[in-house]
Formats: structure tokens, sequence, C-alpha cells
């Protein structure tokens, strides 16, 4: 224990499982203190504690001390074995299986064996990605990367609040490290598809999210095709439910997402208006990539080889969530990222130039 | 009403609505809402008072109409009534909410597509369906097609059947020449025919026959003889090979080395090879400690177990001896 290295200090319950997922792929011990010290409720919550049970499910040799209060968590990291796993999410809080799934496309490709792992729980939710969304909107981002055939199949779906859901993520072959990036030209959108799902409803509610995200994008011109999925049964879970998840794809890979679910009170028509709209307003914020894919796509760049990586980003993605993502990548990593403004038209977008920190997957032969 | 005044109530109506926003209006939780009597109290005017009463003669005349049509008169009234009401007081009265849907241009729920559903279950990072149609234009059966398959077939069984065709091509006979005439397309003829049609017949029926050739039937001595000579050819082709520094491919335990120029007939009298005798472990039972062995003749115990189970005599002690 003496000789290992001292942990990397980190404050309050912000980007808690990218940093764990960020020293899980450096290797480096973190610890993260204050951690809602002052909250009515203190110190880590259910999910947390579930996500690190499940960390250490995909790990091997990590360790993990969680302090008395739950307000400091100290983390060993292990290595990525990957395997054939089950993990059942935290009943007791409401985040859906796309909480704990986003951070596991980070670590995914770098396993020891083929990282297949089923989430069960709530498969949908108003905060976080759901499961639609992170097939089509972030495992695209994978692909690109150089990751081969990621995929994601909905065993059950489970609506909000009481779940019973099951999704199965699956990578098939490991990579040896990310490749390098080069995308300088916004991509153009050749075509916009989308899923709009119920669940223990009748199948018409999904007929009028469609139609009513169809009005939106009509003036658009492009190709819409929403495909309607309409789940009964047993696999249907145990609440019903609705949503919808848009996504812009084009010619080159890149794609570009909305979504949201009916909540109470809420009409499948407004919901098909809303996601209509939000998918046109991330595609006008959007750089190469969305501002949900960015930090993967970042991450992967500064894992990738000791070469400099580009990536056009537009103005409207470099918020508060970006600075505390490239803050956490340089107390991990102890690079930075480089911006730089376009001088080819007046567009004010940035290239993020990165230069990779030639991560190698140490389980992968050369 | 001074400014400070105003100024303090304002700064309490903000603080009003930042209470109700977060814990929901006074009046949900069960207590009377003072400012909203107040405004209503200080907002009824006369011409409201007289609005009532417009409403009660309103009804009244109401009542002498026939049933459906004094509904009609009484909405009527009602709205005439509201005119009387300012914004404030209109709000309050509890509405029903109208929100209306234009019809989904598809009224019932239809399937998605074979195709959509298999992109569906793919859990493929893309719903965009793939390119499928280069590779069904392949699978149309074109003409030509379904000749090279017949001429593959037929080089199938060329190459199948060669060592048999060129064992006997040189062998000529009388027949020959008069059949030279004769259509060849229908297969080799005279011997070669009778070894081909058998090596066909046992191809077919090695699919689910018994998979032991038989060899042809002969006089045993003169069999071993054939193999002791085929061995001797083989051993001298890889002493040659040996010297000559060629490395040859490994032959599978128990068969012959292909060293060519074999005739079909030593095919079928000695077959492919001696077959591997394979050291097949018999099951003697249970490997532990026991003692004796069981024949027919009943349990048999040799004497070095009975010196096993005995122990070293103390007697023949080697200490005891050098003493």
């Amino acid at each position: 224990m003496s000789n290992r290295p001292k942990p990397l200090v980190f404050e309050g319950a912000k980007n808690f499982r990218l940093r764990l997922i960020l020293s899980t792929l450096s290797g480096k011990p973190i610890k993260i203190t204050k951690i809602r010290p002052d909250d009515q409720h203190v110190g880590i919550r259910d999910e947390e504690a579930s996500f690190l049970r499940l960390l250490s499910r995909v790990t091997n040799g990590a360790h993990i001390q969680v302090g008395q209060t739950g307000t400091s968590v100290i983390y060993y990291p292990g290595i990525i074995t990957g395997g054939e796993r089950i993990h059942p999410c935290a009943t007791t809080s409401s985040k859906p299986v796309g909480y704990y799934l986003e951070p596991l496309l980070y670590i995914a490709p770098f396993s020891k064996e083929k990282f297949s792992i089923k989430l069960q729980g709530i498969t949908a939710s108003k905060e976080d990605a759901g499961v639609e969304a992170i097939r089509l909107g972030l495992l695209p981002i994978m692909e690109k990367f150089g990751i081969r055939d990621p995929s994601l199949h909905i065993l059950k779906r489970g609506s909000p609040p009481n779940g019973g859901g099951e999704v199965h993520f699956l990578v098939d072959s490991t990579a040896l490290q990310p490749l390098t990036m080069h995308a300088i030209d916004i991509p153009k959108i050749s075509a916009i598809r989308g899923v709009a799902y119920c669940t223990r409803v009748s199948p018409s509610i999904v007929n009028r999210m469609i139609d009513a995200a169809r009005n939106v994008l009509r003036p658009i011109g492009v190709e819409v095709d929403i495909t309607a999925d309409v789940w009964r049964g047993e696999n249907a879970g145990k609440s019903p439910g609705f949503g919808l998840t848009l996504v812009a794809e084009s010619k080159k890979g890149w794609n570009f997402f909305a979504e949201d679910i009916g909540g109470a009170g809420e009409v499948p028509e407004d919901i098909g208006t809303k996601v209509a709209y939000e998918l046109i307003e991330e595609i006008s914020k959007a750089g190469v990539v969305g501002r949900s894919q960015l930090s993967l796509a970042l991450v992967y760049m500064v894992l990738g080889k000791e070469d400099i990586g580009r990536l056009r980003i537009n103005k409207e993605q470099i918020d508060e969530d970006l600075i505390y993502l490239l803050r956490d990548i340089k107390t991990i990593f102890g690079t930075e990222i480089y911006l730089k403004e376009v001088d080819d038209d007046d567009s004010g977008d940035f290239i993020a130039t990165v230069k990779g920190t030639n991560f190698l997957n140490p389980n992968k032969k050369m | 009403m001074s400014d400070d005044e105003a100024e303090y109530k304002r700064q309490l109506e903000i603080q009003r609505k930042n209470f109700e926003a977060q814990f929901g209006s006074l009046e949900e939780l069960g207590y009377e809402d003072k400012t909203k009597q107040s405004d209503t109290e200080s907002n009824l005017s006369d011409e409201e008072i007289e609005s009532y009463n417009e409403d009660e003669s309103g009804s009244e005349e109401g009542g002498n109409y026939d049933s459906e049509d004094s509904h009609d008169e009484e909405d009527d009234t009602e709205l005439s009534e509201f005119k009387g009401f300012d914004d404030d007081s209109r709000s309050q009265e509890p509405k029903p909410k109208v929100i209306k849907f234009t019809d989904p241009t598809s009224s019932s729920y239809t399937q998605p597509t074979k195709q959509q559903r298999k992109l569906l279950k793919s859990g493929k990072s893309s719903l965009a369906p793939k390119p499928i149609q280069l590779t069904k234009t392949k699978q149309k059966n074109l003409p030509e097609d379904s000749e090279n398959l017949q001429n593959d077939l037929e080089l199938q069984r060329f190459l199948d059947e060669s060592h048999i065709l060129s064992n006997f091509q040189n062998q000529q006979s009388g027949a020959d020449l008069t059949l030279a005439t004769l259509d060849h397309e229908s297969g080799p003829i005279g011997k070669a025919r009778t070894h081909t049609l058998r090596s066909r017949l046992d191809n077919i029926s090695s699919t689910n026959g018994n998979l032991k050739a038989k060899l042809e039937k002969m006089p045993m001595s003169m069999r071993k003889g054939m193999i002791k000579s085929h061995i001797n050819k083989i051993n001298k082709f890889e002493q040659d090979a040996r010297d000559g520094g060629i490395v040859l491919s490994k032959v599978k335990k128990g068969e012959f080395r292909n060293i060519g120029g074999r005739s079909v007939t030593t095919h079928d009298r000695i077959g492919k090879g001696l077959g591997n005798k394979k050291n097949i472990k018999r099951n003697k039972g249970l490997s532990i400690q026991s003692v004796g062995k069981s024949t027919r003749n009943g349990l048999v115990i040799s004497q070095s177990e009975i010196d096993r189970i005995n122990g070293p005599s103390k007697q023949g002690n080697f200490k005891g001896k050098r003493r």
C-alpha cells in the first residue's frame, strides 16, 4: 500500500463518473473529497455507489475506499478486464442505465476480454442519456475513432419510475488505442432518422410524436425517417412511457442527436415538436460533434497516439462543462487542449488541437 | 400612497411570488390569500354589482323558455355577465383548458417494416439501411452462372478421377480404334469406366454408408507382399528426399505417403494405409489404492502386493544386516 503513488485530489461531486473513468484509463489513483458536505443527503448518492460497484465489476484489482460520511472517495484503479457481466443498477435512485453506460463507452474498447455487459434498470429519463441516444449518438463517435462494431441491444424497455428494463452493451473487438482524429470540416446532414418508442401505452402515441416531429422537420428538405417502436407485454417494463430520439446523420459518419421522453402531463405532440426543435438547435450549436458527444471525442483524442489531433468545435460548445472536463483532463493526463480560431471563414469556430498521450491498451498484444 | 409604501408593497409582492414559485399558492396550502381578497374588494365596482343584478334578471327570463333554447340563452347572458369582470377575476374562474390536436395522418399504428425492425434489433450504431442492392444483383441466377457451376462440378469430378484415368490412359485396346468415332462425352470406357463408376458409388455411399471402404479380396500373403513393397518404395522416396535436402510434408499417422504413380489396383488392394492402431486405454476401474486383480478365477493377490501391505520386514533390515 505504501508504495502506491499519492492520489490526485479533486473536490466536489461534479464530474464524478468522468474523473473515475479518467483515473481508470490513466492508471493514476484519485481522491475525491467534499462530496456534497452541506447537502441534506450528505455524501455520495446511491447511483454513485452503484457506479463504483460497476467499476469494480469490470476492472480487476481496483481498490475503492469510501469515507465514513461518504463525502470522500479514494479510488485506486485496476486493469480493465471486461468480460461478460450483469449489473443491476441502483433501484433506489431514479438514474437510468444511460447514467452507467455513458462512462463505460470510454473504457470498453480498452478491456482485456471482449466487453459485454447487461445493465438492468430504467432505460430512459429526462436528464441522462437514453439508450437510443447512446446507441445512435455516441456509438458512431466510437466508430469514428476506430473501434469496430460496438452495439447496444435493448432486451427490455423500462420506463421511469419503475423501470424493469435491460440493455446489453457489447464491444467485441478491443482496440490498442484510438485513431488520431483530423476533423476540420463541419459535416453536412444527409438524413434525419429517429426512433419513437412507447411502452404500455396506446401505439397511436408514437404516431402522434412522429407526425409532430415531421411537421417541424419538413421544411428542412432532407429525408426524415422515424421508426415506430412499440413495446408490449413482458419486455415493455413495469411503467408506461414514451419517448423520441432524433438523429441527424451525415455521410461521413458524424451524428447529432436530440431526445426526450414523455413526463407527467406531457402530450406526445409537444414531445415530438420539442425534440425536433432541439435537434435543429443542436445542429446549429455543434461543430463536428454535438455538445453531448464532445467529451467522449476529446477524451479519445487525448488517449490517441503522440500526434496532433484536430477537431473543429463551435463557439457555443465552450461552456462550463467543457472547462470542467478540460481541467480534469489536465489534472489527470497533464495535457492541454489548444483552441485556435478558424481562419478560413468567419464562422467563429475553433479548431481544438490536442497532442495524444500515447495511451496503449495494456491488455492488447502489439 | 407614498413612494416608500409603494416600494414596500412591490417588494412584498416579489417575495410572495417567489414564495409561491417554490411552495405553490397560499390557497392551495389551505390559507386565505389576503392580497387577492383586497384586490377583488377594491375592484368590485358599481358596474359589477349591476351586472350581478342583470344576471339574476337574465336567469329569470331564461326560465320562460324551453329547455334547449334556454340553455343557449343562459350562455349568452353568462357571456355578457363576464364582460363586467376585469381580467383578474376572470382568471380565478376554473375553466377547462382546451387543447386541440390535429389528427395524425395515419390514425392507426402501422408496424415498422421488416427491414426497420431488423435495424432496430441489430443494436448497431446506425439506423441507415445498408446498401444491399449490389449483393442482390449478384444473387440473381444468370445462365452463365449455371454453366459455370456445371463446369465446376465437372472439373471437380475430373480431378477426383484423374488418377484412375491416368492409370488407364496408356492401355490401348483394339476396341479404341473402332470406338474412335464414339462419343467420349459419356465418360471413360473399359476398365477405367469400371473404376470410375466404383469410385463414384463409393463417394456417394460414403455420406452415410459404412465408412470403411472394403478392400478387394485377395490372398493374405500377396497383400502383405504388396504392402511391404509399397512401404519400401515410400522409404526410398523419403530417403531420396532427405538426401536431396527436401523437406516433405507431414503424413497423417497410419497413412501411406502419396508418392505418385500408384496404380488404381494397388489402391483398391492395400488401401490408404495401415490404419492407426491406437492404444486405447482400457477402463480398468477406479484408480484407487486397491489390492488384487479380479479375474474369472477369483481375486488374485500378487506377492508384491502382500509385501507392500506388510511393509519392509524387520528381519531383512539393512541396519540389522550391517550389525
